[in-house]
């Protein structure tokens, strides 16, 4: 990129004053918290009756809550299962459904009509508060909702079924409002992507005689690779991050308890279920959710490292 | 094409949104839940989650007392649910404007704020065994710490009940005869019974009730052990496991419409014909059930049954916080409206509650007063309510309720729908109960 | 090169059209929940209960009334919790973009020793998640005395490295040093020279930002949620969370027109801005 070497030196302390309030604000408000929150996890910190009671507890607090000692549960395990079974349930379809409307939307042979307006409408969904879009499908699913409602007139479900009350139904209401949320997003990034593929391919491939099927088999796929992967991966780490949709859609009002049975409780809803009440085992599992994402980050540097910077910038963060 | 009809939609909705507000201001301008001037000097904060604790304030204490009742700032949270993570906060912070000098709280958590560092005992207030002789006991308990000092005065007895729609119970059960009803409700097995009959004669349009866990607090509220015993070792019932057995039969049976209590769909059981909407028979119920949730369709057609084993439901205790500004005027309250029997006399010619005080009890049920029940009793049934009542609130026994109360039976709830949909076995689902109310409080622990 | 044999014409319009509706198929879905949504909104608590419908009811104002009405018995009401989320949300935007303009200004133009290490670290910690250190910021924040205030929802948005990162890219594809070496010889002052003539030119990158900081932020429901105790401070996704408790759940035509509410004026500015949300998406996009 070739920057030239400034001969006035002095303007270069300027550099740290435009970018001090950055460090400073970061240094603050994200990395000494993080380290505090190390800290908390080695304490054992509960609530009762409103009073505190704090004492050093070493790694108990990790022992405690991935089951490995005598009367405990290892719920972060469930819970991390929970959230990467519904996280797993709408990415592959979202990726799949993304694909295909990418590469008929830029398919400059096949030209489909309002594309345009398509990329407009499947992109819509992102924008819009998850929560308020958890609340609306659950009152469309709920027992007596709506569309519960039709599919029982049509005689598709029984009288008596309810989407909320089993572990399918509700997990899979919850990955179908994620895919319904991001399929667009996906679509535009995986879109850009075929877009920034050479032209010149396509037309070779054409004068090679090469199907539909071929192109997209043996130029668009491979060199969509790394776009996909970074999609991938940023689903992956906002996926373990979810909060929003579940913790709003199948509660009880007297806590972050994913019904049924606890079995669409996420990381995120167990740290907040604790946060007050029992500050060292919060701490613990936001740890151990650092040290997953973190995880997940290593293997995306990793399958990018040799590629070119320029490749990042075609992507985009989302669950 | 598209794009048009699209901004056309748009543009319509757009002036939709404009002009709603603008209309709404003109018709409601919602009043805050913060009554009064809480900035004021001598401002007395009341905390509480609905107006029930207001509405006494506006009417018999204001009548009473109306130079101290100007000073009163009511805060209604709105909801039990989120009631403590309102409350917890703002007792750390008696600086704040709105820092309760005094607050309402519930029987399924009372005994977490008496038993913290929160709250004065009543003797501080100047409050003597004396004022509140007449209360029930089980609610002297429910508003004592682990020492004995009471620190919380209930002004209602929640003894609980059925009360049973007169109408459904004619068409579906053959009866309004509260005496033939009852027998209908008089165990668990019977109620079972109960239930197919109605479920057989409406065509499973009207169910004897709206969910399984209307037998829930029956059960729960006469549990002989608590949820953990002196050694914080977690504890459970028989009552339990009774619940979950009966709660799943129920279910496998499709005995119930299978909601959860306090939902929408609940509530609109109350209303329906059980012909063409569904319709529930019965509802748990107590005194304060009648009158504050009992829905207009159940007015002059009411009958009450006692449940099939002595239970109570609710209540709310009153408690002056430690950093109370004017202990004087919470004592004034506390008396007023928990020991004083004129006053408890007034309560009830407000909402016919069935008051925590004995002599007052009398006084009522001598002058006749809230017989019908506000209105709701059926009258060809015959029944009174305040006598009704008067020998289920004797004898009620409240000493294994724990500070944990509101939290573990939400817990119990998650186990007893994963249960009685079948995702699990009894055994499992006793086990996970224990290993989530360990999980949520972390001192109690499963042997 | 001109293919015209009349059966490959034909295939192509058949596979136009078979494409155009499966596309369609899917703008159908993603709109579907808007449609009901709005269809609900008008309609009574006992109509919807009885299964979807396609055709508008009367019912919106009766509904708005009823939301109005109950609303009554609480200390934040729908618009305050707009008002709230507004008051976060600007400041937050306004101060996530200036200063991720700066810092990825101060990277770009400046020589100075930690430059190469400060860029790799802003590029390290753009995908580390804020729940994490939830714990210990919340600690902090109460040692602070600051809980319950916006303070800790607004500041650390100053250090937003997944901005700073488009900035920068920005800034290679479109600015050019000789510029800012023409405005220091006019003796302009290094800050001023940002201010009054680099933001300018940063406009459109700027607009971009801002619209995706602003639905992030205006979406955020987990830091508030932790964050903000007192009632009258709550936000609006903090609304919606009331909008699902039993308190307003007993009336359905209730909760569809608090949602309409919500959504549909995000929907109206999506669709405005939607030229540039669209062509941001693909250049590095919003956090969700």
């Amino acid at each position: 990129m070739g920057k030239k070497k400034r001969k006035r030196v002095n303007y270069g302390r300027y550099g740290y004053f435009f970018i001090a309030p950055f460090f400073i604000t970061y240094l603050l408000f994200q990395l000494w918290p993080l380290i505090n929150t190390f800290y908390y996890s080695t304490l054992s910190y509960y609530k009762r009756n409103g009073r505190e009671f704090v004492s050093f507890a070493g790694l108990q607090n990790f022992i405690n809550v991935l089951g490995l000692s005598a009367g405990e549960r290892a719920y972060v395990i469930s819970y991390l299962k929970n959230t990467l079974i519904m996280w797993g349930c709408n990415f592959i379809p979202q990726i799949l459904v993304s694909l295909l409307l990418a590469v008929w939307l830029t398919d400059q042979k096949v030209k489909v009509k309002g594309t345009g307006v398509m990329k407009v409408i499947v992109y819509l969904p992102s924008i819009i508060t998850a929560a308020s879009v958890s609340v609306l499908f659950k009152a469309l699913f709920s027992q007596y909702g709506p569309i519960t409602q039709t599919l029982k007139n049509w005689g598709l479900l029984s009288s008596n079924f309810d989407f909320l009350s089993t572990v399918a139904g509700s997990r899979g209401l919850i990955s179908l409002i994620l895919w319904w949320m991001w399929f667009g997003n996906t679509t535009l990034l995986l879109i850009s992507g075929v877009l920034g593929i050479d032209p010149g391919l396509f037309e070779a491939a054409d004068i090679d005689g090469a199907t539909g099927f071929k192109k997209f088999r043996y130029i668009t796929l491979p060199l969509l690779k790394p776009i996909m992967l970074y999609t991938l991966v940023t689903s992956a780490i906002g996926g373990l991050q979810m909060y929003d949709i579940p913790a709003l859609f199948n509660v009880p009002e007297t806590g972050l308890v994913g019904l049924p049975d606890d079995k669409t409780t996420t990381m995120a809803m167990y740290i907040m279920r604790l946060y007050n009440s029992d500050v060292g085992k919060a701490a613990a599992v936001s740890v151990i959710l650092f040290i997953v994402t973190l995880i997940v980050s290593l293997i995306l540097f990793a399958s990018m490292r040799d590629k070119d910077e320029k490749k990042i910038r075609k992507g985009g963060g989302h669950a | 094409m598209k794009k048009k009809m699209l901004s056309v939609v748009l543009a319509a909705s757009m002036l939709a949104a404009a002009a709603v507000p603008a209309f709404a201001e003109e018709a409601e301008t919602p009043e805050n839940t913060v009554t009064g001037d809480a900035s004021s000097d001598d401002a007395f904060v009341v905390w509480g989650w609905n107006d029930d604790i207001k509405k006494i304030l506006d009417g018999p204490f204001k009548d009473a007392y109306p130079e101290e009742y100007e000073r009163i700032v009511f805060v209604n949270t709105g909801g039990s649910d989120y009631y403590q993570s309102k409350l917890d906060p703002i007792l750390e912070d008696p600086s704040n404007e709105l820092y309760p000098d005094m607050m309402g709280l519930e029987v399924d958590y009372v005994q977490k704020y008496v038993n913290s560092d929160w709250v004065q005992t009543v003797a501080d207030l100047g409050i003597t065994e004396d004022n509140y002789a007449n209360m029930y006991q089980y609610n002297i308990d429910l508003g004592s710490d682990w020492d004995g000092n009471v620190r919380a005065l209930f002004w209602q007895a929640t003894p609980g009940c059925y009360a049973v729609r007169a109408d459904l119970a004619e068409k579906y059960l053959g009866t309004t005869d509260p005496a033939a009803i009852a027998e209908k409700f008089k165990d668990l097995d019977t109620i079972v019974a109960t239930a197919k009959e109605v479920n057989e004669a409406s065509g499973g349009k009207c169910k004897l009730f709206s969910g399984y866990d209307e037998i829930k607090r029956s059960l729960t509220n006469s549990r002989s052990v608590g949820f953990y015993d002196e050694n914080d070792v977690i504890t459970l019932d028989e009552n339990i496991t009774t619940y979950l057995e009966t709660a799943k039969v129920l279910y496998d049976e499709d005995l119930t419409f299978n909601t959860d209590q306090w939902n929408a769909d609940w509530y609109a059981n109350m209303d329906g014909d059980g012909e063409s909407a569904n319709a529930a028979l019965a509802y748990m119920g107590c005194p304060w059930f009648v009158y504050w949730c009992l829905s207009d369709t159940w007015k002059a057609n009411t009958i009450l049954v006692p449940t099939q084993s002595k239970s109570y439901w609710g209540g709310t205790g009153l408690a002056a916080t430690t950093g109370c500004a004017d202990t004087e005027l919470a004592a004034t309250i506390m008396k007023y409206i928990t020991c004083d029997t004129d006053g408890m006399v007034a309560i009830n010619t407000l909402n016919a509650d069935f008051v925590n005080n004995t002599e007052a009890i009398s006084k009522i049920v001598e002058s006749g007063a809230s017989a019908d029940g506000n209105g709701y009793l059926y009258a060809d049934a015959g029944q009174n309510f305040m006598e009704f009542f008067l020998p289920l609130a004797d004898g009620l026994d409240a000493s294994t309720v724990t500070a944990e109360d509101q939290q573990i039976l939400s817990l119990l709830d998650t186990q007893t729908k994963a249960y009685a949909t079948g995702e699990k076995d009894l055994d499992t689902a006793i086990e996970d109960l224990k290993a989530s109310i360990h999980d949520t409080f972390s001192y109690l622990s499963v042997e | 090169m001109n293919k015209t044999s009349e059966g490959y014409t034909r295939k192509l319009k058949h596979q136009r059209i078979f494409r155009f509706t499966i596309c369609t198929v899917f703008c159908i879905i993603a709109l579907l929940p808007f449609l009901l949504l709005v269809m609900n909104a008008t309609r009574s608590s006992d109509a919807i209960k009885s299964g979807i419908s396609l055709i508008p009811s009367t019912n919106f104002l009766t509904n708005w009334k009823n939301l109005m009405i109950k609303q009554n018995g609480m200390q934040i009401t729908l618009q305050k919790a707009a008002l709230n989320s507004l008051k976060i949300t600007v400041p937050g935007t306004a101060l996530a973009v200036y200063f991720s303009s700066l810092t990825a200004y101060g990277i770009y133009v400046y020589d100075f020793k930690f430059k190469k290490l400060a860029w790799a670290f802003i590029m390290a910690i753009m995908m580390v998640p804020s729940q994490i250190s939830v714990i210990g910021f919340y600690r902090f924040m109460l040692d602070l005395g600051l809980v319950d205030t916006y303070v800790p929802l607004i500041i650390p948005t100053i250090a937003s490295p997944a901005v700073v990162f488009f900035m920068k890219q920005y800034m290679e594809a479109s600015l050019s040093k000789e510029m800012i070496e023409a405005a220091r010889i006019d003796g302009s002052g290094e800050f001023h020279t940002f201010n009054t003539i680099i933001l300018p030119i940063m406009k459109p990158a700027v607009a971009t930002q801002a619209i995706f900081q602003f639905i992030a932020q205006w979406n955020n429901l987990f830091t508030p949620t932790i964050m903000l105790t007192t009632d009258s401070k709550k936000t609006l996704p903090m609304f919606v969370q009331l909008l699902s408790s039993n308190q307003f759940r007993t009336d359905y035509g209730v909760v569809y027109v608090g949602l309409f509410v919500t959504i549909i004026p995000l929907v109206i500015v999506y669709l405005i801005l939607s030229k540039y949300i669209v062509a941001g998406v693909a250049l590095g996009g919003v956090k969700g």
